[in-house]
């Protein structure tokens, strides 16, 4: 398990192209975090990474959003309106895992069908308005070596 | 009489169109292109080859699962939706039967089993057997999920053993490889087994088990 401390929305979404330069299809991201905590920032920040230069919105009401280009296609899901995993596997969510790179919120929701390996990202709130501290967690032996 | 047959529910998109038994012809493809999107054009194409309509085909035939979900899907809507339209019955076909089939089409009916696989993920593959016996295919034991370190326990028949699914070499191969080198060092008969590579297209399968079907009036 890793810590960051981001002292603004600038480094956090540093952090987050640095953090995208090492992923590639078939990479699972689950990210959480409190309402303003930095979701979305840190998403396009990855975004970034890859060229897609976007202001994005919220996946809440699609479930999500698709973003490509190039040889790179990025799905940044929000579950939250999911009932249960039973849900997220009837419109065919489990075929997203290999088209790209996944970044799901609300992602406990799916918790039991993840691959086994994937990365678990928290933002929590700081100790001041702008600051944030990020939880970089890895599961399976994919990522046992990277270091973000 | 005519059989449509197509398989979706893998990476490859097949369409095969059989006669009394025999395949007249196939297309199957594997491409960047969605499902959706080549599936229709390639029955176009197909049947414009053969020269035939829609209206000559008796039978419509798709895969049913386990595999794809959205593969899955698409094909059967697709099945759906023609049978609708032109009011041509279907039958259903279970993808580890058709593995099976597909065995039976390179290597002949003779006495054996076949192990049929599927990849479900996360070291997690569907798996089922079939036997052929006195020329005839049923099913040994039934479809079932198992982790990849498991499969090997339910190798122990007399029968030669035919291995097919393209996750076998993926996942599974290491895993036989040990089980029988042991057996051999301990001076046992090894059962004999073989990865039977480069089958038929799977819709060639799914035409031939819709024609059993028809032949038992298991159709709708």
């Amino acid at each position: 398990m890793q810590e960051r401390i981001s002292k603004s929305e600038l480094e956090t979404k540093e952090f987050a192209k640095n953090f995208a330069s090492k992923l590639g299809r078939g990479d699972v991201i689950v990210l959480s975090g409190d309402l303003g905590a930095g979701k979305t920032k840190f998403v396009e920040g990855i975004l970034e990474y890859f060229g897609m230069q976007e202001e994005i919105s919220s996946p809440t009401f699609t479930i999500v959003n698709e973003y490509h280009k190039d040889k790179i296609d990025i799905y940044h899901f929000d579950l939250y309106r999911l009932k249960d995993v039973y849900e997220f596997e009837n419109i065919g969510g489990e075929e997203y895992f290999n088209k790209g790179i996944c970044i799901f919120e609300w992602g406990e929701l799916i918790e039991d069908i993840l691959p086994n390996d994937y990365i678990k990202i928290t933002i929590e709130k700081g100790n001041t308005d702008d600051e944030r501290k990020l939880i970089i967690e890895t599961l399976g032996a994919k990522y046992e070596e990277l270091s973000f | 009489m005519k059989i449509l047959a197509l398989d979706t529910s893998g990476k490859m998109c097949s369409i095969a169109v059989a006669e009394d038994g025999k395949i007249l012809d196939q297309i199957s493809t594997i491409s960047e292109k969605e499902h959706s999107q080549t599936l229709m054009p390639n029955i176009q194409k197909l049947l414009k080859s053969l020269n035939l309509q829609l209206d000559d085909i008796d039978l419509l035939s798709c895969s049913r699962g386990p595999g794809s979900f959205t593969g899955i899907r698409v094909g059967m809507a697709t099945v759906k939706a023609l049978s609708d339209a032109k009011n041509i019955p279907i039958a259903g076909v279970d993808t580890l039967k058709a593995i099976a089939y597909s065995v039976i089409i390179k290597k002949g009916r003779k006495e054996c089993k076949i192990l049929s696989l599927i990849d479900a993920r996360n070291e997690n593959v569907y798996f089922a057997v079939y036997r052929i016996h006195n020329g005839n295919i049923s099913l040994y034991k039934n479809a079932e999920i198992r982790n990849v370190s498991d499969i090997v326990e339910y190798i122990n028949f007399e029968d030669p053993l035919y291995i097919a699914g393209d996750i076998y070499m993926e996942k599974l191969e290491p895993l036989f490889k040990a089980k029988f080198s042991k057996q051999y060092a301990q001076g046992r008969k090894t059962d004999e087994y073989e990865y039977v590579t480069d089958l038929p297209p799977l819709a060639e399968a799914i035409a031939m088990c819709a024609q059993d079907k028809y032949d038992v009036g298991d159709y709708r």
